[in-house]
């Protein structure tokens, strides 16, 4: 008999919770956020929600879209896992009737909704963070867009200051995905072109208690320094502390997924000077400076994480493309994005949503100068990017330089 | 919200439960009524999404492939091919107890995960399948979920009268006799290891074939989604929920658990924007909460071990 209860209570339940938001959806511009608050990147997932919450805030105070709807976005937890995130994307678009949407971080995700989900859908999808090189070679009728650059950029870049660190050897430890992967190829083949040696690439297994085996395979040929291709919370922090305790490796050259203050804490008079590549801003334009300045007027310090300034960004540019297109249909969008963006346009930055309405009214071409450098997608949907240098100092990680693509 | 589409969410919905359902149903053939303790369902489900995506796609640089064979050779490869890694594993391990072959099977998934981790002459490694074809893509248009349903639907159906008629003869008889006593049934004469070993396979082969329905379905697959929390665990609760050795039981678990992890999105969604992130947090406990009260109240399941009739298995043997 219970066991009725509370069937019959969780079914109304979810009932009613499908009829309230019914209610309250109407009149409101809508945009699905799919952002992984739980799983192995939930410690980016709040961080680049508030991001795409920042840019709504703009847009809505400065009288909304398409003559005076608010924006509104809906989030769907990911989990990080591509189940959970294929299933929350179809909610989005079948429940919420979203037909564009921002996300999701990790590939392994984002690219299962786009073949499952938003492509059949004919639904817009911008990912801030993924950045496989399979993305660029997808069959997606254009519905697919990320406002980062591919992996295989920021590999030249790290191969390149590996070089100019006057560094003979290196080896290189990565994270076993397809992030890792990609990085790590593109690092050997560059720091191979500028004539230095390789000694060891060592794919290693997230979370595992230790990584001594790993690292002595890689320091077993006295390499100059290792390049370590990892993430805060996936062994990255302990490779680092493990490199140091045993004294394989006293130099180090990091990537993106480790450009977090934590693989810092205890070590940093070792890690003094260390260096570090990331994607980052295109140089030019105010864009990176206000959005830090409206971000910690918001919500208080920005954390030093990536892909928080592009989910400002895919947001802002969803925002550009549904006035443009005057509608919130799918394909109308998706056209929009291209003929909205120009390099040569007029440009608008993060926080002239009025100015960017004014224009789109007059017909002309915009040159969005987002939070993260000047946004403009090629003929496949990747954006065109720049890889930032940083540079740990007094514990602290601070920006040093920008290579262009 | 539209009522199209609701129901359009609902039809996606019933296809993912629906894929598990095949799942949970192949772990009730070796647990419910074998006795098997299978922990590496995502093994077996990898190695057959894979067999099939390789299967049906055409020619690739990057991973095995170009066969390009119809949808249904797909399935049936990644079933076979599934029963005989499921063959290959039992053999040595068959003839553990209990939480030993727990411990072998776990051990088996982790490495076939490896493996395609690693082999990127096989599968594209950490990189994945893509593209992989759905059957009769764009001959429905929008409804070709629909279409997708259908064909989950009649595996259902064809995986369920198949096991329940295999269960409602001598055969299924000596099975679940095994799982009770198995030295009862050496003491009659009967080759436990072969019956253990055929439940084993069985079971491979119905996992072997939910795994390329997700495959197809997906049209996407790393190993990445062959991780053990959604890919086993989540299936063990489907079973356990909806009552071991029963079938139909087995069905509606995978329904109503995939509902409880999926639902209580609508539930936390009605919190305020501010609270986004505590409330993927809240939805993880509601989940845990949702899954207790069923177990407390209903220990053996929603619908508890099917009793079998005398009838239908003393009338041959």
């Amino acid at each position: 008999m219970f066991k009725k209860k509370i069937l019959i209570t969780m079914l109304l339940m979810l009932f009613l919770s499908l009829t309230v938001s019914g209610a309250l959806a109407q009149e409101t511009v809508k945009i699905g956020t799919l952002m992984p608050l739980t799983g192995g990147l939930a410690s980016y997932g709040q961080f680049t929600r508030n991001g795409t919450l920042l840019a709504q805030k703009i847009i809505n105070e400065q009288g909304g879209l398409l003559g005076g709807r608010e924006l509104e976005l809906v989030n769907v937890d990911t989990q990080t896992n591509p189940q959970a995130g294929v299933d929350g994307a179809q909610k989005l678009v079948s429940v919420n009737g979203i037909n564009a949407i921002v996300g999701a971080l990790s590939s392994g995700v984002t690219i299962p909704v786009a073949e499952s989900v938003t492509v059949p859908g004919e639904v817009v999808l911008i990912s801030p963070a993924s950045t496989s090189p399979v993305l660029t070679n997808l069959d997606d009728d254009g519905f697919v867009f990320r406002t980062v650059p591919s992996d295989s950029l920021q590999g030249v870049v790290a191969g390149n200051l590996a070089a100019d660190l006057n560094h003979d050897s290196l080896a290189v430890i990565y994270v076993n995905n397809d992030y890792g992967q990609g990085l790590n190829d593109a690092v050997v083949e560059q720091f191979e072109e500028r004539g230095g040696e390789v000694t060891a690439s060592i794919a290693f297994e997230p979370n595992k208690v230790s990584y001594r085996s790993e690292l002595m395979e890689a320091a077993e040929d006295n390499p100059d320094a290792l390049l370590l291709i990892a993430y805060t919370d996936d062994g990255g922090i302990t490779i680092i502390r493990q490199a140091l305790e045993n004294g394989f490796f006293d130099e180090f050259i990091f990537t993106d997924g480790l450009k977090a203050p934590e693989i810092t804490e205890g070590v940093e008079q070792y890690l003094e000077g260390m260096r570090g590549t990331a994607p980052t801003s295109m140089p030019g334009g105010e864009g990176p400076e206000l959005f830090t300045e409206l971000y910690e007027e918001e919500f208080g310090e920005i954390p030093p994480k990536p892909y928080i300034d592009t989910s400002f960004d895919a947001t802002f540019v969803l925002a550009l493309a549904i006035e443009k297109a005057g509608s919130t249909e799918g394909p109308a969008i998706r056209d929009a994005i291209n003929e909205v963006l120009a390099e040569d346009g007029m440009v608008v930055n993060i926080n002239e949503w009025n100015k960017a309405k004014d224009l789109i009214e007059a017909g002309e071409k915009i040159r969005y100068e987002g939070a993260s450098g000047p946004v403009l997608f090629n003929d496949v949907g990747d954006s065109m990017g720049a890889i930032g240098i940083w540079k740990i100092e007094d514990g602290d990680i601070v920006n040093e330089s920008v290579e262009v693509q | 919200m539209t009522f199209a589409g609701v129901f359009s969410y609902l039809v996606f919905f019933l296809i993912f439960a629906g894929i598990y359902a095949v799942m949970t149903m192949a772990l009730n053939m070796q647990r419910g009524f074998a006795g098997l303790f299978n922990i590496g369902i995502a093994g077996f489900w990898a190695v057959g999404s894979y067999t099939s995506a390789i299967m049906t796609k055409g020619p690739s640089p990057d991973h095995l492939g170009g066969f390009g064979m119809p949808f249904i050779i797909g399935l049936l490869a990644a079933g076979l091919i599934s029963a005989l890694v499921a063959l290959l594993v039992g053999i040595p391990t068959i003839r553990l107890r209990e939480d030993y072959l727990g411990i072998a099977t776990i051990g088996i998934a982790e490495i076939i995960r490896l493996v395609i981790k690693n082999e990127a002459w096989l599968s594209n490694g950490v990189r994945g399948i893509s593209a992989i074809p759905k059957p009769m893509a764009g001959s429905f248009g929008s409804n070709y979920n629909l279409f997708f349903l259908l064909i989950v639907v009649l595996i259902i159906a064809l995986f369920y009268y198949l096991s329940e008629k295999g269960i409602n003869s001598p055969w299924g008889r000596i099975l679940r006799a095994i799982r009770e006593d198995e030295e009862v049934v050496k003491a009659v004469g009967k080759n436990v290891v072969r019956y253990r070993m055929e439940a084993f396979i069985l079971g491979a082969f119905m996992m072997g074939v939910g795994g390329a329905l997700y495959a197809h379905f997906t049209s996407f697959i790393s190993p990445e989604a062959f991780r053990p929390m959604q890919a086993t665990f989540l299936v063990w609760i489907m079973l356990i929920i909806g009552g071991s050795a029963n079938n139909f039981g087995s069905i509606v678990g995978a329904f109503l658990t995939w509902g409880i992890w999926t639902g209580t999105e609508f539930l936390t969604g009605m919190l305020p924007a501010a609270y986004t992130t505590q409330a993927a947090a809240i939805r993880v406990i509601l989940i845990g909460v949702f899954l207790e009260l069923i177990l407390l109240n209903r220990p053996q399941g929603l619908f508890g071990e099917k009793k079998y009739s005398s009838a239908s298995t003393t009338a041959d043997g």
